[in-house]
């Protein structure tokens, strides 16, 4: 447990000064934790999104600060899973987030350092889908004051026309970033209008964020970019930047920012599979006694922990402990409305054939799917065959798998690309 | 493998009004054509929104409003799946009528402009064209079949703007070929509008297959509810189309000298949309999808064939397109040779049988005035929870009348 010394300073910290911890804790529990904190921490309960929202702004507030206040800035969530949320803090801790986050990545890191750098963001809107991704803005009107430039795209993002995909290519011509900060989905979209139009984009670090890389979505962007360039990063609207990838392709989770813990999904969660030991839930409590102090936070985010870092570092040499992000819970496909298998399984079964640019597993009952492909120049009839032998296999040798090739998949209302939808996901 | 006892011992339990009592006795429901009955799960999703907190949707911040507004986007892309089309080429108005009059007011069209039409056309593919544009008539066979051939002539020879196909008659079931029909109006440069209210319930319907520019449907009539239906257009068709309401909703900007029209498809639904008829469309899409296009094609075919026969059978009336090689749905109009004013034998064969069928002029007047010299006629029209012995029940009654009501 490194860290655990800040981590019951910040505990103290938001007692204190934070109403809804104040409420929530007691006097007993701060002096059980100062006492012997590595065996305590279980005593102090678990706080999650909906627990901010309702006590949204001033129980989750720390003292002296208000939504007004002059460096504290704003984030809303877009609410993917019907969760969605504010968050306020200070913009100075965010970025001192973002930079030890990336230090995983020296290329990333350095840019981010630098205060002139250049950013363009390509991913979902971020409003509702009827006030934002005008088709009629300007740059001036996308440029962020961190000077990050929000390129157009419509909310459905297969639908975004061909004039909007120029038009991004174009400013990204104009802008000259340092850094690309991107939706998987959404960037392996944009390439495919670079390559359609015989163009290249500048070879400069990619962040792949918003949503997770499916194997298909990665074999276009390396098209592009090499491995190198590239790095997955999970972010939240709560904390920022939470773990990004190394260059050699894992993703570290940052213990220097934030107290991770690794919660055990509930016994009987996942029916009858082998792999239910290797999931968890992250769970973070911040370290920097912020504006908006978050405490044993459950993020929603199911992951495999990979490897003890107190046995063997990571090839990069990071001692920060590995994890892959198997999806949200909501996501997973489900038998007899249990989880049993995760996104990110999903996707491994389906890879990257080369003839496959995007495609989405929809679970409609226990049994029955729809598998969407949508395919490139590359696809021959039946191509498909041994993909969706493997699914059955992987899922079950007597579900129905409707599968059709199709021009476009529709994303969620917030704009995000699923791939992997289990069943009655709403 | 198809199979309609299976089938339907799967899906009759699930509409209540093939139980409802009318009068103390269940019915026979032949008048799919005009508007189908409702499963239970298309019920529930219409309660469900006015059941919880019944709020707007795109307007606004709260949660309830943004759950609301999910449900109501998630029908679209639902819709959009159904027919293979983008979620933003698919506009929800109130029915296949109100959607050919967007279209045909959005295309500012006047009487210097030619626009084709089929006399096999149902009113509301009919009139929005007559009352603003030139109308030039394909015209019927003696049979009263869409002569394609006269069809075809016109296009060379009006070069129409716009050419409005209907793909099955409500009439006569008869499925046009509309992909030729698409394929030669646009080898002429007009825009085509196909009017589906009587093809998408039953038939797998592709708009890229197609290529039709426009392509309109009602909820009403493929297990959803009234007073919401469909407008599909090209995104660059729908692009250059005027939005014939104005309102609420379908704008970026407005200030005192203009406004600034949001993207499609939004900006074709002025004002409150119909949100509970969206729940409804999305649940009645599911429950065809899970009964299957293909079984319902299958079964439409089947009862198609009997409804066919068994009119044919009786020299006592005169089918309208008694061609039986046509590919054609489980419709069939007919007019009773001695009869010229059926309204009593309806009321008959509702009040003492319990069957539902229609009469008159089926909201096709020049059609049935052509084929049934002025007579009204009579319809029965089944879906795919219709069963032969139905089919075989409204003959029988008919048998029992002749002679006796005509």
């Amino acid at each position: 447990m490194k860290k655990i010394k800040k981590f019951v300073d910040e505990v103290t910290y938001a007692f204190k000064k934070v109403p809804y911890y104040g409420n929530l804790l007691n006097e007993e529990v701060i002096a059980q934790i100062k006492a012997n904190p590595e065996h305590a921490v279980n005593v102090i309960p678990y706080s999650s999104k909906v627990d901010y929202r309702k006590n949204f702004p001033r129980g989750i507030l720390a003292k002296g600060f208000s939504p007004q206040h002059p460096m504290v800035i704003s984030s809303r969530s877009s609410g993917t899973t019907g969760e969605r949320t504010i968050t306020l803090e200070l913009g100075m801790l965010l970025l001192q987030r973002a930079l030890s986050t990336s230090k995983i990545s020296p290329e990333i890191y350095q840019i981010m350092a630098n205060k002139d750098r250049k950013i363009v963001r390509f991913a979902a809107p971020n409003c509702s889908d009827v006030e934002c991704a005008n088709p009629n803005s300007g740059m001036e009107e996308r440029l962020l004051p961190d000077n990050t430039l929000v390129l157009p795209v419509y909310h459905d993002l297969m639908t975004t026309p061909d004039r909007m995909l120029d038009k991004a290519i174009e400013e990204v011509e104009m802008f000259k970033p340092d850094l690309f900060y991107v939706d998987p989905t959404h960037f392996a979209f944009l390439l495919l209008a670079y390559k359609k139009r015989g163009l290249t984009p500048p070879q400069i670090p990619v962040i792949l964020s918003y949503t997770a890389t499916t194997r298909a979505a990665r074999r276009i962007i390396n098209e592009f970019f090499p491995m190198h360039l590239t790095s997955q990063l999970l972010s939240s609207t709560e904390f920022g930047w939470i773990a990004m990838e190394c260059p050699h392709g894992h993703l570290h989770v940052n213990d220097d920012g934030f107290f991770p813990e690794f919660k055990a999904l509930e016994p009987d969660s996942i029916a009858g599979q082998n792999t239910a030991s290797t999931l968890k839930e992250l769970c973070l409590t911040s370290l920097d006694k912020g504006a908006c102090p978050h405490i044993r936070y459950t993020t929603g985010d199911i992951v495999s922990v990979v490897g003890n870092p107190l046995e063997a570092k990571c090839e990069c040499g990071s001692d920060r402990q590995r994890m892959v992000v198997e999806g949200r819970i909501s996501y997973f496909l489900k038998k007899q409305g249990q989880p049993f298998m995760s996104p990110q399984q999903v996707d491994a079964v389906v890879g990257a054939p080369t003839w496959l640019n995007f495609y989405q597993l929809e679970q409609i009952k226990d049994e029955e799917f729809a598998l969407k492909l949508v395919v490139n120049e590359a696809y021959q009839e039946e191509a498909e065959a041994p993909m969706v032998a493997a699914l059955k296999a992987a899922i079950g040798s007597t579900i129905k798998i409707d599968t059709r090739v199709v021009e476009y998949i529709s994303t969620e209302r917030s704009g995000k690309f699923q791939a992997v939808k289990g069943v009655a996901h709403v | 493998m198809f199979n309609e006892e299976q089938m339907l011992t799967q899906v009759r339990p699930d509409f209540p009004g093939l139980t409802a009592l009318v009068d103390g006795r269940e019915v026979t429901y032949l008048d799919s054509a005009a508007t189908s009955l409702k499963p239970q799960a298309m019920i529930d999703a219409v309660n469900e929104y006015y059941s919880g907190v019944s709020s707007n949707v795109h307007r606004g911040k709260s949660y309830a409003l943004e759950l609301v507004s999910n449900r109501y986007e998630q029908a679209r892309y639902r819709t959009a799946e159904l027919i293979s089309c983008s979620g933003n080429e698919v506009v929800f108005l109130r029915n296949t009528t109100e959607a050919n009059n967007v279209i045909a007011a959005g295309l500012n069209l006047s009487k210097n402009d030619t626009v084709l039409v089929c006399a096999d056309s149902h009113h509301s593919h009919l009139l929005p064209w007559e009352g603003r544009a030139s109308v030039k008539w394909a015209r019927l066979t003696e049979n009263g079949a869409l002569d394609l051939a006269h069809f075809y002539e016109l296009l060379e020879t009006e070069k129409p703007k716009v050419v409005a196909i209907t793909h099955c008659s409500n009439v006569t079931g008869v499925y046009n070929p509309v992909k030729e029909m698409i394929a030669a109006a646009k080898a002429v440069g007009a825009i085509t509008v196909v009017d589906a209210a009587q093809s998408v319930p039953h038939r797998k319907v592709n708009v890229k297959v197609l290529d039709v520019d426009f392509l309109t449907f009602s909820a009403h009539k493929m297990l959803g509810p009234t007073g919401i239906g469909v407008l599909y257009g090209k995104a660059e068709q729908l692009e250059a189309l005027a939005p014939m309401n104005l309102g609420g909703g379908m704008v970026d900007w407005v200030d005192y000298e203009g406004f600034r029209l949001r993207k499609i498809p939004h900006r074709f639904e002025a004002g409150t949309p119909h949100i509970s008829g969206a729940y409804g469309l999305g649940a009645a899409i599911d429950y065809l999808n899970e009964v299957g296009l293909d079984n319902i094609d299958a079964h439409d075919r089947h009862l198609s064939q009997v409804m066919m026969n068994l009119a044919q059978q009786r020299d006592y009336l005169q089918i309208v397109n008694p061609n039986t090689d046509l590919d054609r749905g489980a419709v069939v109009t007919f007019k009773i040779k001695s009869a010229d004013n059926l309204d009593d034998i309806a009321r008959v064969l509702s009040d003492s049988y319990g069957i539902m069928c229609r009469t008159g002029h089926l909201c096709a007047q020049p059609y049935i005035d052509t084929t049934a010299a002025g007579a009204q006629v009579m319809r029965i029209s089944g879906y795919f929870y219709n069963a032969q012995e139905e089919v075989e029940r409204f003959f029988d009654a008919l048998d029992e009348l002749n002679g006796f009501m005509f």
